[in-house]
């Protein structure tokens, strides 16, 4: 794990450099409405309907899917900070928590069993018109209970107001 | 411990430089970009290899980093990448780049108790097409010839992914 250690510690350091020398170009002055709603897919974050509150730059999503017929439901919360605003989009890092709930498959038992997954990255909205948004985020994760880390990939549209 | 502390304090300061110049060159010509993104890339029968990457752009010339890393139980392996781009076409919308890839993928996997390191180079060179979806969300479209494990067999390579610039 000491690579993976490593690797994050780049990033971070990349990221946090990066905002900090340029800081003032991209505070751009602009009005951004407070809540989103839609749906967003990803491995970290969740799958399903998706509310977003930013009402400055430090915000949460919050994501869920309940399929009561497959024994599956999904609660992913997410915390946002954004970076940089400008007029056609926004780039922020987000810090996300999975917990999924499903029953296993096995021969003699659909026994009950969970997942946490924990993801670290940047996303960018992509604004669509007066009030949609477009998300495509990346980063890394740990998925199931912490057993693998690797990248991950996350997207979501949501309507903005 | 220590190479890492030096690593990250050389970074520590060029980010700051890089980023005081950028915000230096408001008021003027701005000749350094930074994008940031994911792309995912196969070469031979690798399949695709998602990456998180970073690139760095001095005008028209340019550096990209690249990093994949997958650390379980079972299996650890990682890619890492350094390709160097020349863009040498750019309109509003679109634009074109020589890149030159230089990819080392290590894997090492533990089956049934038995450990099986694998470690080899892949260098290619090829063509990248950027579509300016916004004036700062770039998709990528990158696509060429590569030698294979160690230069062992030339194939094609293949790649997709979006980058923000910064």
């Amino acid at each position: 794990m000491k690579l993976s250690k490593f690797i994050v510690l780049l990033l971070l350091v990349f990221l946090s450099n990066r905002i900090l020398g340029q800081d003032n170009k991209n505070n751009e002055k602009i009005e951004q409405p407070k809540h989103s709603v839609g749906i967003g897919a990803g491995f970290t974050t969740g799958y399903g309907i998706s509310y977003r509150y930013l009402p400055e730059k430090l915000g949460a999503q919050a994501t869920f899917l309940i399929l009561p017929h497959n024994y599956y439901s999904s609660f992913g919360a997410t915390l946002l900070y954004k970076l940089i605003q400008r007029q056609s989009s926004w780039f922020y890092l987000y810090q996300s928590n999975l917990y999924s709930s499903y029953r296993t498959s096995g021969f003699n038992c659909g026994c009950p069993s969970y997942e946490w997954f924990n993801g670290f990255g940047f996303g960018v909205e992509l604004i669509l018109g007066k009030h949609f948004g477009w998300n495509l985020m990346g980063g890394t994760g740990f998925y199931e209970n912490f057993d693998k880390f690797t990248v991950t990939g996350e997207t979501g549209l949501y309507y903005k107001y | 411990m220590r190479s890492l502390n030096l690593i990250i304090i050389v970074i520590l300061f060029s980010g700051r430089l890089f980023g005081q110049s950028l915000s230096d060159s408001s008021q003027g010509v701005n000749n350094i970009e930074h994008h940031i993104g994911l792309q995912a890339n196969g070469t031979g029968d690798m399949g695709l290899i998602y990456q998180l990457s970073y690139r760095l752009f001095y005008k028209n010339t340019g550096v990209n980093f690249e990093v994949y890393p997958f650390f379980s139980d079972y299996l650890n392996e990682y890619n890492l990448g350094l390709t160097f781009m020349y863009r040498f076409y750019q309109k509003e919308k679109v634009e074109l780049l020589i890149i030159q890839n230089n990819y080392y993928f290590k894997s090492d996997e533990y089956i049934t108790a038995y450990f099986y390191p694998n470690g080899y180079f892949n260098n290619g060179l090829g063509i990248e097409v950027d579509f300016i979806v916004k004036h700062d969300f770039y998709i990528n479209l990158m696509f060429g010839g590569s030698s294979y494990q160690n230069a062992e067999s030339i194939v094609p390579f293949v790649g997709v992914g979006f980058h923000y610039k910064l």
